[in-house]
């Protein structure tokens, strides 16, 4: 057993962290939410120089692919900032879901672009009045059109990011059969409309398409033997780094704040129900770290239980965030919610990431459906 | 013991008076939610022009003294003047004004009667509206820790300091303060509490925006938010000075002591009614909300902690009402009052998914209102005293510790003939104080 990073490993989050000083600091984040800006373009051209982007996919398609436990480590130096980015929304989550098609050129040919930059992909997973159900779990019905074209009319919710996608990735379900499938089409295509939803959610629209006809190769089916949700269990463990970098960022400036705010002639840190906000959210923070580094490792040696392991992992990191957010709040008080603090930041991407691939409780009851405790 | 409030024939002739006269004076859409900044201002204006109808029926503080203003209501009258406001989703005042409830309390209890006199008709009638000026940059629990100064010139006393997250948008009439009046003086005992005119020289309004901005009325309001007010060189009449120099951390255990809840109320939060008819009226896949188990369970558990903190808001207004001697219960009703709030953050987001989380009008739950919910729940668990601050007053009212027992805050005497125990306590207010 060695539960020690690796020289590699140390040195990217080095690299990471060294970009993230330089290009986000806490400043500019909050000048950049108050303007109503998502996030800056020139961090992306970064990301793409340094094989980030790439991150969920193959080098044969011009990614990095990186390890799982590197990928954990990136994404938590980006979420101590927090960077927000339509990274974790189309080079993790878009990228593995492409993946977990059956492989057609034109799948391919977007996968390089995300790796490259010149794609972004926002997945479109939800639909108004449906559970979450997975990401294959409520899918627009498509209709047949003119020739082998199809037909795709209704409503996706919360797509992240829709605004700077180059194209949308849309679950969907083939007329006459009841195959999983996702729709790619253009994000500019004609009859697509994208309206933001306001809110203390980080960029998420509502995206609605009238009459959009697709192409028959812009319908991608999901391999049939897999299961998706699991197979994306890569997106899950990205989001808990990104979650367990905001909650490490909100422990340390929360300690620092303690020990530099002084109430009644002392540090606020001297008084036991301060001291409990933090040690609360440090818990949870530490379990949250363990249970995901555990569940990377579980899936770089493709163990049996890796897909449950990142399950747990999302349900510890989601909420795990936003206890360290909570927590943050009840030690600031006040100023924490002064916009100018950068607590917020945290407090609404915590709010955002929680329930992004299904809230904490469907991670859980996945979780239970897929261990087989009954038998001995 | 009974809960069931049981009418009596006068009481049901006053809700009758009341209700009609609501019904047609309360002006139509005073109380939508704005939605520009002209909409704010505008409501605002109607906001205070029905508080001025309210005042002239003594109505606006009902439990003020009606010598000064207020309507002297008995405490069955207010029963039934509060439900009829709620039923209307009108706040009594309908503007936020801490004049009324926090400063004139104060101005009740320590004022002379010439103060009394001068100060207390123009807030109970609405023709003033006044914000407290409590917290500083550097003194936000640790409140008798301020270091805003007055100092004694003449006839007047020269303020200079700064205070953080005051009022609301739109602006105030008359402002009140606690100030270092002894520098060299012993802790709690080198305060002087001032109220004044907003618009003295030297007084400098700066908008601040917050993460969540609660507008006028307890509406939420985007275009609303608090201020920073900067007092260079300001100078009050020493008419203005309330309980005499050096007394003003007596004066505000006055008003902290109701701030803390002391003095309860009888309304339901209004979120409830807003997440029933919610989960009766919407689908999610094809089932009516309520239809599913789990959304029942959820809303159970929701209704039992809103339960909770309603009664514990009951009992205070009761006790209050009708002179119990109170102690910890003040902050017990606010600590559950808040963190209710806070738990209910994450519960409606369980329910409802990132619904809860936007304010759209088509998607977001509860036509957005939960959204504002999750913000204020977070935001309100800080102003009038933190959920520590309030822990540590209850555990001294408890003498938990072996430390004697702290009385409560001095309160007013409330409605003919029912005053509250505990005069000339001192407060308890700060963690370590």
């Amino acid at each position: 057993m060695d539960l020690a990073l690796s020289s590699d490993q140390k040195s990217f989050r080095e690299s990471v962290e060294s970009f993230v000083a330089r290009h986000a600091p806490r400043d500019s984040l909050v000048a950049l939410n108050a303007s109503g800006t998502s996030w800056k373009p020139e961090w992306y051209a970064h990301y793409g120089r340094a094989g980030w982007l790439g991150a969920a996919v193959p080098e044969a398609l011009g990614g990095a692919e990186l390890d799982p436990l590197t990928l954990v480590l990136l994404c938590e130096e980006l979420g101590k900032a927090p960077v927000p980015s339509p990274f974790l929304a189309s080079s993790i989550v878009a990228a593995l879901l492409l993946r977990a098609c059956v492989p057609v050129p034109g799948r391919d040919a977007v996968l390089s672009g995300i790796a490259d930059g010149s794609c972004i992909v926002a997945p479109a997973l939800r639909m108004p009045g449906r559970s979450w159900r997975g990401v294959c779990g409520s899918p627009i019905q498509l209709a047949r059109g003119a020739g082998k074209t199809f037909v795709l009319d209704g409503t996706s919710l919360f797509v992240p990011y829709a605004d700077a996608a180059t194209h949308l990735l849309v679950s969907v379900r083939p007329p006459d059969e009841g195959k999983a499938a996702f729709a790619l089409l253009a994000a500019d295509s004609a009859g697509v409309t994208r309206r933001t939803l306001q809110g203390l959610i980080n960029s998420a629209f509502e995206v609605t398409f009238e009459s959009v006809t697709l192409d028959g190769n812009a319908i991608f089916e999901v391999d049939p033997v897999i299961d998706v949700d699991g197979e994306i269990m890569l997106a899950r463990l990205a989001i808990c780094g990104y979650q367990i970098g905001g909650s490490a960022n909100l422990v340390d400036r929360s300690i620092e704040y303690s020990n530099e705010r002084e109430q009644f002639g002392m540090p606020i840190g001297r008084f036991q129900r301060v001291q409990d906000h933090i040690i609360e959210a440090l818990n949870a923070l530490d379990s949250a770290r363990w249970i995901t580094y555990h569940a990377a490792w579980s899936a770089e040696r493709d163990r049996p239980d890796a897909a449950v392991r990142a399950y747990l992992a999302q349900a510890a990191a989601s909420t795990s965030y936003l206890t360290a957010a909570n927590s943050a709040h009840e030690v600031f008080a006040g100023v924490a919610c002064d916009p100018a603090s950068g607590i917020t930041l945290h407090t609404e991407i915590s709010r955002t990431l929680y329930d992004l691939l299904g809230s904490p409780d469907w991670a859980q009851r996945r979780a239970s459906s897929t261990l087989d405790w009954a038998t001995a | 013991v009974e809960f069931e409030l049981l009418y009596t024939e006068e009481q049901e002739a006053f809700r009758a008076e009341v209700s009609s006269w609501l019904d047609a004076n309360i002006p139509a859409g005073m109380t939508d939610i704005p939605t520009s900044a002209e909409h704010s201002e505008r409501l605002y204006r109607i906001r205070r022009a029905f508080g001025l109808k309210l005042g002239e029926r003594g109505w606006l503080y009902p439990a003020g003294d009606k010598r000064y203003g207020g309507g002297g209501l008995s405490f069955d009258q207010i029963i039934v003047l509060e439900e009829e406001a709620s039923k209307r989703n009108v706040n009594l005042p309908p503007y936020y004004d801490s004049g009324g409830w926090l400063g004139g309390a104060s101005i009740q209890v320590w004022g002379t009667e010439e103060q009394k006199a001068a100060f207390l008709p123009p807030i109970y009638t609405g023709k003033v509206r006044s914000w407290q000026l409590l917290s500083e940059p550097t003194a936000g629990s640790d409140l008798a820790g301020v270091r805003t100064s007055a100092v004694r010139a003449g006839d007047e006393y020269v303020l200079n300091g700064t205070k953080v997250f005051i009022g609301s948008g739109h602006g105030a009439d008359w402002l009140w303060t606690l100030a270092v009046t002894d520098p060299e003086g012993e802790r709690h005992k080198n305060l002087s509490w001032f109220i004044f005119p907003a618009d003295l020289p030297g007084v400098t309004i700066q908008p601040q925006r917050m993460w969540s901005n609660k507008g006028e009325g307890g509406v939420y309001d985007d275009f609303s938010h608090k201020n920073t007010i900067f007092l260079e060189q300001v100078r009050v009449p020493a008419s203005c000075l309330i309980g005499g120099e050096n007394n003003g951390w007596k004066v505000a255990g006055t008003h902290l002591e109701i701030e803390h809840g002391s003095n309860g109320n009888i309304r339901s939060n209004p979120i409830w009614g807003k997440l029933l008819a919610y989960c009766r009226s919407h689908h999610r896949d094809g089932h009516p909300l309520v239809e599913d188990p789990d959304v029942r369970l959820a809303l159970v558990r929701i209704y039992t902690r809103l339960e909770s903190a309603r009664l514990l808001a009951q009992r205070n207004f009761w006790m209050s009402y009708t002179g119990q001697e109170m102690s910890y219960e003040g902050s017990q009703a606010d600590y559950v009052r808040k963190t209710t709030g806070l738990w209910l953050t994450g519960a409606i987001h369980d329910l409802f998914g990132p619904e809860a989380i936007t304010k759209d009008g088509v998607h977001g739950a509860l036509g957005g209102i939960a959204e504002y919910q999750h913000r204020a729940g977070i935001q309100e668990t800080h102003p009038g005293g933190t959920t520590d601050i309030l822990r540590v007053v209850m555990a001294r009212r408890l003498g938990i510790g072996k430390r004697a027992k702290e009385t409560a805050g001095a309160r007013a005497p409330i409605s003919a003939g029912v005053g509250t125990s505990g005069a000339h306590a001192t407060p308890g207010q700060g963690m370590g104080g």
